[in-house]
C-alpha cells in the first residue's frame, strides 16, 4: 500500500516537528514548507494528498495559500492550524473552502483523527 | 467600520497569541504523544522538545510582563483580571 503524502506548512520548527511526529511514518510521507511561497512550490513538486496549513506566516500567509490551493485543486483537503482567536479568520477560511479549522494548542491525536477522516472521505480520483 | 486603532490592537493581540500559543502547542502536543506512545524515539525527542518549548514560553511571558509593567494603562486593566474560578464582584 502506498504512503499518503502530507504537506506540512508552518514557519515554526517546533510545530513542524510535532506534526512530523504525529503522523506515523508507516502510513505517511511528509513534505515540509516554511512559508507560503515554498508551500505553493511543494504543492506542484510533491502532489500531496492533504495539507496542514499554518495561518499566520511571514510573507505569503495561510489565507493566500488556501485560496491558491483551492483554485487549483478544489478537492484537496486542507486543515488550517492557527493561534488566531478572532472569528473572522475562521469565517474567511470557510469562505475559501477549508476542510477543518483547528486552533492552537490542538490535540495531535484529535488532529490525526481529522486527517484520517478527511482522507477516507476524499474522492477516489484525488489528487487532482 | 473598524478604526485603524482597532486593527492595530487586533494585530498586537494576534502577535501575542502567536508568541504564547506556539510554544504551548509544542508542550501540549509532545506531552500528549509522550503519554500515548511508549517508544524510545518519542520519549527522547518529545521530552527534549517539551523542555525547549517551556523555556521559550517562559521567555515570552517574561517579555510580556516587562511590557505590561511599563504601561500604566495595562497595569490598570490588570485590576480587572481575577484568578481562574474566582467570582467577579
Amino acid at each position: 500500500m502506498s504512503l499518503l503524502r502530507v504537506l506540512i506548512v508552518d514557519d515554526d520548527e517546533a510545530v513542524r516537528s510535532l506534526l512530523r511526529m504525529t503522523l506515523p511514518s508507516d502510513d505517511y510521507e511528509i513534505a515540509e514548507a516554511r512559508d507560503g511561497r515554498e508551500a505553493l512550490e511543494r504543492l506542484e513538486a510533491d502532489a500531496p494528498d492533504l495539507i496542514l496549513l499554518d495561518w499566520r506566516m511571514p510573507g505569503l500567509g495561510g489565507s493566500s495559500v488556501l485560496d491558491a490551493v483551492k483554485v487549483q485543486h478544489p478537492r484537496l483537503p486542507v486543515i488550517v492550524l492557527t493561534s488566531e482567536i478572532q472569528e473572522h479568520h475562521r469565517a474567511l477560511a470557510e469562505s475559501l473552502g477549508v476542510d477543518a479549522f483547528l486552533t492552537k494548542p490542538f490535540s495531535p491525536l484529535e488532529l490525526l483523527g481529522t486527517i484520517e477522516r478527511l482522507l477516507a472521505e476524499r474522492p477516489l480520483d484525488e489528487p487532482s | 467600520m473598524r478604526s485603524q486603532r482597532d486593527e492595530a490592537a487586533e494585530e498586537a493581540l494576534s502577535i501575542l497569541a502567536h508568541e504564547l500559543q506556539t510554544p504551548l502547542t509544542a508542550i501540549r502536543g509532545f506531552a500528549e504523544l509522550l503519554h500515548a506512545r511508549d517508544d524510545e524515539r518519542t520519549r527522547r525527542e518529545a521530552s527534549a522538545r517539551i523542555l525547549e518549548a517551556a523555556e521559550r514560553l517562559s521567555a515570552a511571558i517574561e517579555r510580556l510582563l516587562e511590557t505590561v509593567g511599563k504601561s500604566d494603562a495595562l497595569m490598570l486593566a490588570l485590576t480587572e483580571v481575577r484568578p481562574a474560578g474566582e467570582e467577579r464582584e
